[in-house]
């Protein structure tokens, strides 16, 4: 059965960003982690016709990514080299990597749903790594209100989360 | 565990035993309390949530599908908004969608630049009116500089000027229509000029001139020939002759150097002009080269200067 509109849209909604982050953070394809990720889905788009049903749409789309990311790297005679000149290989796609994605990114889109000045202290303190105290400072608030709202954002991403 | 085996115990003691161990417990279940509601938060991975970012899904979505992105398409409050959003669309397109209508534009006393419905840029210098036929064709009076955008299916731009036309398929070009007086001058590309039966061929470079019935054509000697279009007059060791040729298109004036005067190409100009008008221009070059001139009508004669 081929892969309709609705299907791709799905498919496209649920794991778009998560593969982005995946080939940006994980790949090191910071430049081309978007385009890696649209060519991908791009075929999908193309060949929606005579394409198969994909059975499994995560290891399909995370592995597609991955391959193309290499792709990429040969393509531009890339090697991964580290500051001694030792090679890092690029680890091999694993179920557990692209789950990983697909958590952080229900916890970014909770993250992005949150009440404002929430989500401005929990992503100071959680995603931008500053201390209570700075983001009590940065803001001019106390920190015990900085604690508070860190608490409420966990319940609120937490609420969320099971409702996804 | 603890907790049970702390409730044996006290069961099991009495006197200040029984309420040191009550303390003890509490202060452990508190502890366990705290842990409990720790425990969720770090099964979250937020220390590898650094740098994780949100790409634009929409614009790609839309490029790859060509088809516009709605998130959650079944939410009712979407497809109302979207039904309301095609219904106003609907109703524009019924103003859009009829064969584009014609334009005009003018420019008073101040340089304008317009995006035309095809793509296309132009600049109309001052004292210029345009009018466009919505597709690809536009009258000139005045002095207009065209960025012509190509169409795919190679429909050609033609400028039409009070004496012949202009016609290029996408190309960087200026025109100048003033009385009965036409000029075309090419940056980029290709343009064919038509008047009666002649033709003329300009290339990137090139340049002509229509006076009375004569066609003269030359390769653009100046760097100054688009001057107008960003106001910017510049000069580097330029001889003074072709200075005042600038100038005066610049201006839309003419600067001639009266005949006794042999000196005009030898005398060399550096300078940059912004926004200054003509007589800020004659005044410096009074200061630098002495000058002396009258003045008639929008012709400038000078009469004498020294370098």
């Amino acid at each position: 059965m081929p892969v309709d509109k609705e299907t791709f849209r799905y498919l496209f909604n649920t794991y778009y960003n998560a593969l982005c982050n995946y080939a940006c953070l994980s790949l090191g394809m910071s430049n081309d982690a978007e385009d890696i990720v649209m060519e991908v889905f791009a075929h999908i788009w193309d060949k929606r016709d005579v394409l198969q049903e994909i059975e499994n749409p995560k290891a399909y789309l995370f592995r597609s990514v991955h391959h193309k990311a290499l792709e990429k790297m040969r393509a531009k005679k890339l090697v991964i080299v580290a500051l001694e000149g030792e090679k890092i290989v690029v680890p091999d796609y694993k179920e557990e990597i692209a789950d990983d994605y697909l958590l952080k990114e229900k916890i970014f889109q909770s993250i992005r749903q949150l009440p404002t000045q929430c989500r401005v202290i929990f992503v100071k303190s959680k995603l931008e790594g500053m201390s209570h105290k700075e983001i009590a400072h940065e803001l001019q608030i106390a920190v015990k209100t900085v604690e508070n709202q860190i608490t409420k954002a966990f319940k609120l991403i937490r609420k969320q989360i099971d409702t996804i | 565990m603890k907790l049970r085996d702390n409730i044996r115990k006290i069961n099991e003691s009495d006197g200040p035993e029984q309420a040191r161990l009550i303390e003890q417990w509490k202060e452990e279940a508190t502890a366990n309390l705290r842990e409990m509601s720790k425990g969720w938060e770090e099964t979250l991975p937020m220390d590898q949530m650094q740098g994780y970012k949100q790409y634009a899904s929409g614009a790609a979505f839309e490029k790859i599908t060509g088809e516009s992105y709605q998130k959650s398409s079944f939410n009712w409050k979407n497809w109302a908004a979207a039904a309301i959003f095609l219904g106003v669309f609907a109703l524009a397109g019924v103003f859009y969608l009829q064969k584009s209508s014609p334009i005009h534009y003018a420019a008073a006393n101040k340089v304008r630049t317009e995006v035309l419905q095809d793509g296309s840029i132009v600049t109309l210098d001052q004292q210029t009116t345009l009018d466009y036929d919505g597709e690809r064709g536009v009258n000139v009076n005045g002095r207009a500089f065209f960025k012509v955008t190509k169409k795919t299916d190679k429909t050609p731009f033609t400028v039409n000027l009070n004496k012949g036309k202009v016609t290029v398929l996408g190309t960087r070009f200026s025109v100048t229509s003033i009385e009965g007086i036409i000029e075309v001058a090419v940056e980029e590309g290709k343009v064919k000029y038509e008047y009666g039966d002649r033709e003329v061929i300009l290339k990137a470079g090139d340049w002509m001139k229509l006076s009375g019935e004569d066609i003269v054509s030359s390769p653009i000697l100046t760097q100054n020939q688009f001057s107008w279009t960003n106001q910017v007059l510049e000069f580097k060791n330029t001889p003074l002759d072709q200075a005042l040729l600038d100038i005066g298109r610049h201006y839309h004036q003419e600067l001639v150097i009266s005949k006794e005067i042999k000196t005009a190409a030898k005398c060399l100009l550096t300078s940059k002009f912004g926004g200054e008008n003509i007589e800020q221009v004659m005044d410096e070059l009074k200061i630098l080269f002495q000058i002396q001139y009258y003045k008639t009508g929008n012709r400038y004669v000078i009469t004498s200067m020294k370098c």
